[in-house]
């Protein structure tokens, strides 16, 4: 949090975006109204998501503008509406891909969840030997 | 030495209570490591109770206490009466429904030497580790909710439903009166907690058996539980 608190200054201080200055003061002025609340350094989930997503949506409003979506149509040597189509939709694209990583990530944990059928075998063995002994101890078994 | 408290938390475990203890006997002498059983019985209508007083009987009163509540008062509560009537330094808390092996003790107790962490926890997504008796949609269930719990709550560590733990005595006190959750999710607040209180966490590869005795928990009202549970830990830790 406090490394998050630096670099939000310093982009309050930063002109390289001269409309988001005071959006972005606003939102580091209210984390640090909730750390301040929570009584500890350390942020609640929610907010830290909120963070991301309130830091997410300054830099695609930003990113709209038309003099950035030039920049940014060079930068990856497209048309300026292929641009228009990645940065108008970015949302769109944001929900895709942590869709596709959610369902890739259990695609591969299925993958590599393994099935112990010989633990199943060594139970219900260790189950036998442990009702012989118990009966020699005298307890009564169901 | 340190004395090991392993808790059992028991509803209608007539059957399975004097194999868990038979097992978990076994396994401590054969580690040579100092034990007691606590037995939590929540008022079993099957007799669980009384299982368990001629376990402590024939295993003697050192190695077995019993704690008998009136009524169905939850997991939570049972572990903090357990917990109080325990000697132990060093606490395991596991089911006593056969689904988890005793024999995993002993290489979590050497984890927790060898590394000096304060919780170790037996997980079946590691290499190693797996599960007997559940078809694949048993499986997506539990990856999909492990998956969905690691993404918002990321409290470091692979598997956040299990509950066959190793605790330092002074962790769980420390944590479980923080515990306000139910169900599975109760499992994962306290991994939760202990991320916040900057405790070390080790891991284990465990083999997890469906009941070979007795009835699974896992309903729609489990899962609906769940959800509820991990959206509030979402939103307040």
């Amino acid at each position: 949090p406090s490394k998050q608190r630096k670099d939000l200054n310093k982009d309050a201080h930063c002109y390289s975006y001269p409309h988001c200055p005071s959006l972005i003061l606003v939102v580091s002025n209210q984390i640090n109204h909730w750390q301040r609340r929570s009584g500890s350094n350390r942020m609640l989930r929610y907010q830290l998501f909120l963070s991301y997503l309130i830091a997410l949506c300054v830099l695609w409003s930003s990113a709209k503008q038309p003099q950035h979506k030039q920049t940014i149509a060079s930068f990856l040597s497209v048309s300026s509406s292929t641009a228009d189509v990645l940065i108008d939709l970015a949302p769109l694209w944001v929900i895709i891909g942590l869709a596709l990583y959610g369902i890739g990530s259990i695609a591969l944990a299925m993958l590599t969840f393994a099935s112990c059928p010989a633990a199943l075998v060594e139970l219900e063995n260790d189950v036998n030997e442990a009702k012989v002994q118990l009966t020699k101890l005298g307890i009564q078994l169901s | 030495m340190v004395l090991y408290s392993v808790i059992l938390p028991t509803y209608n475990e007539r059957e399975n209570l004097p194999l868990i203890v038979y097992f978990l006997d076994k396994t401590f002498n054969n580690a040579k490591l100092a034990y007691e059983i606590v037995v939590v019985d929540d008022s079993s209508p099957d007799g669980t109770l009384e299982v368990a007083k001629s376990l402590q009987s024939a295993f003697g009163e050192s190695h077995i206490t019993i704690v008998s509540r009136k009524g169905k008062l939850g997991l939570g509560s049972a572990y903090s009466a357990g917990l109080a009537k325990s000697k132990g330094g060093r606490i395991i808390l596991m089911d006593a429904d056969l689904s988890h092996h005793p024999k995993f003790i002993p290489e979590m107790v050497k984890v927790m030497d060898q590394n000096k962490v304060d919780i170790v926890s037996g997980t079946r997504y590691s290499k190693g580790g797996g599960v007997a008796g559940w078809d694949w949609k048993r499986k997506l269930t539990s990856r999909g909710a492990n998956f969905l719990a690691t993404f918002l709550l990321n409290p470091g560590a692979s598997d956040l439903t299990g509950s066959f733990r190793l605790y330092e005595r002074s962790a769980i006190e420390k944590i479980l009166p923080k515990v306000r959750s139910i169900g599975y999710a109760f499992q994962m607040e306290i991994l939760v907690h202990a991320k916040k209180e900057n405790m070390k966490i080790g891991e284990v590869p465990i083999t997890f058996v469906d009941r070979i005795y007795g009835e699974s928990k896992l309903g729609a009202s489990e899962i609906v539980l769940y959800l509820k549970g991990l959206l509030q830990l979402f939103f307040t830790t």
